[in-house]
């Protein structure tokens, strides 16, 4: 058995196997690392959250049930420990990113240095748009993962996530289309005719009727 | 579609969500309607934009951090279940002393056995935070289980065993447990004083300690000078290692190695709260409170508090 799943080694672990779980870290630590840095925005907080995410983990293990993924429930367990710790922290260290951990994917060609700087801006508006959006955003846009899955994580409805990604973009669009303001405002792009949600404090929308 | 797609519809457009119909009706409200046009493509942008950022490496020093950490609450969890066991071992061989009874001498789960013995063996190896917090749990067994604890001593080594006869003192607090509260108490209470400024008394000789810088000060005021006034001796399931471990988990970086110096009993918020007070390795003078659930140290603690 060269390469157990991860629901395997979970087994393991709970059977004994004194290695299991930290095999487990070893195989997950850099995803939920990067999951609590692109939701907190900043590497001591996110080093934290991932640190407790996993000590976490560890005292629920014995809870596991297969119903669903072992990373379905990681993650869950990742985005209580980031949301956690960004309680515990308040906004004060929010955006406080190192260009150096922003990660950047550089266009072939494009000059490097201003792709970190795109993505620090990036990662900066993505700090600013309202928690339970961001870290939608994060798992389905970031992640990639399947609307089902996030689902799963955020214990919602799939239409939820659905709604809180489209938001959670247009935020993130409104915060990098005011990121020269020095402290942009949390507005949200809203369509037309809606009713703007809770945290979309400032609809920016266009302005015209509901029926023409 | 002559009304506006709301959100949720475009979300789900978005999504690619809808029949064939559905699709076609946004498709052709967003064609003449610039301001949905507008805020779908921004929304688009912002999702492409999103793409720039990739996975980060995992910071240096990271990996070895939460192995460590996994370690010592693997460890933790076998230093809070192993006295338990030990101790009704104990009194079953010995009939020995009554009334340590908690929740924690519930039967431990078998699948628990193996880690827990595994986590000990890994806490030997551990190096500066893991070998005094073994020598505790062997004075609290050895305190706790009269002759269970040997057993315990064996494995976290044979030369803390004679020392190993005290345990932390127990402050009990009338009313609230605050940081003012304890405060006071240490202005008015020379003994409650000394156990914290000779935190180091109560703790392992110094030749097996791994805080050599800690100040060995107040020799004299052992745990039994305080343990003679209000304190009595900890018994409760709230073990010395389990709370500490704890503790070190939630506290500033900048302020580990923590010294535990005693137990306060008393309620917190209304609730009934087994407080550990500690001083710092790394700043002298300064002490801290760290708040857990009475006799459970298994979690976070529930709140902390700078006492001075």
């Amino acid at each position: 058995m060269s390469d157990p799943s991860d629901e395997a080694l979970l087994a393991a672990h709970l059977r004994g196997d004194p290695r299991a779980f930290g095999t487990l870290v070893a195989r997950h630590e850099r995803r939920i690392y990067g999951l609590c840095l692109r939701v907190l925005g900043n590497r001591e907080d996110a080093e934290d959250a991932t640190q407790e995410a996993f000590l976490a983990a560890l005292r629920k293990a014995a809870t596991f049930r297969r119903a669903a993924a072992f990373s379905t429930w990681l993650y869950r367990i990742a985005v209580n420990a980031a949301t956690d710790q960004a309680r515990r922290r308040g906004r004060a260290r929010l955006a406080t990113l190192d260009p150096e951990d922003a990660g950047v994917v550089a266009d072939p060609g494009s000059d490097l240095g201003e792709a970190v700087t795109v993505a620090v801006a990036v990662q900066t508006a993505l700090t600013k748009v309202p928690e339970e959006f961001r870290v939608a955003v994060v798992l389905c846009d970031l992640y990639r993962l399947p609307y089902a899955d996030a689902a799963q994580i955020l214990e919602v409805p799939v239409g939820t996530v659905k709604s809180r990604v489209f938001r959670g973009r247009a935020a993130l669009a409104t915060c990098l289309a005011t990121s020269d303001d020095p402290d942009p405002p949390l507005g949200v792009a809203t369509p037309p005719g809606t009713d703007p949600g809770p945290a979309t404090s400032e609809p920016t929308g266009p302005d015209h009727p509901r029926k023409e | 579609m002559t009304d506006h797609p709301d959100q949720e519809q475009l979300a789900a457009f978005q999504a690619g969500d809808g029949d064939r119909r559905q699709r076609a009706e946004v498709e052709a409200h967003l064609a003449g309607c610039p301001s949905c046009a507008e805020v779908v493509a921004s929304v688009e942008g912002a999702r492409g934009r999103l793409a720039l950022l990739e996975e980060p490496d995992l910071p240096p020093g990271l990996h070895d951090r939460l192995a460590a950490a996994v370690d010592a609450e693997a460890a933790r969890s076998a230093a809070d279940r192993t006295p338990s066991r030990l101790r009704l071992a104990g009194r079953v061989a010995t009939d020995g002393p009554v009334g340590v009874e908690g929740r924690r001498e519930r039967a431990v789960p078998w699948y628990r056995r193996p880690v827990a013995w595994g986590a000990a063996a890994a806490l030997l190896l551990a190096a500066l935070v893991a070998v005094p917090l073994l020598d505790r749990s062997t004075e609290l067994s050895t305190a706790r289980g009269g002759g269970g604890g040997g057993q315990a001593a064996q494995e976290a080594g044979r030369d803390t065993a004679a020392a190993a006869a005290g345990s932390l003192p127990v402050l009990r607090l009338p009313g609230e447990v605050t940081a003012a509260a304890i405060r006071a108490r240490l202005a008015t209470d020379s003994r409650t004083r000394s156990a914290l400024e000779g935190g180091a008394s109560v703790s392992p000789p110094e030749s097996q300690a791994a805080t050599p810088d800690r100040p060995k000060q107040g020799a004299d005021s052992t745990s039994q000078g305080l343990g003679t006034s209000a304190p009595t001796p900890q018994t409760g399931p709230a073990s010395v290692p389990a709370c500490l471990v704890a503790a070190t988990a939630a506290a500033d970086p900048a302020l580990r190695p923590l010294n535990p110096a005693f137990f306060v009993e008393g309620a917190y918020k209304g609730r009934q709260a087994t407080v550990l007070v500690t001083t710092s390795a790394a700043q002298p003078g300064r002490a801290d409170l760290w708040v857990f659930p009475r006799n459970d140290c298994s979690a976070a603690p529930l709140a902390t508090e700078r006492v001075r």
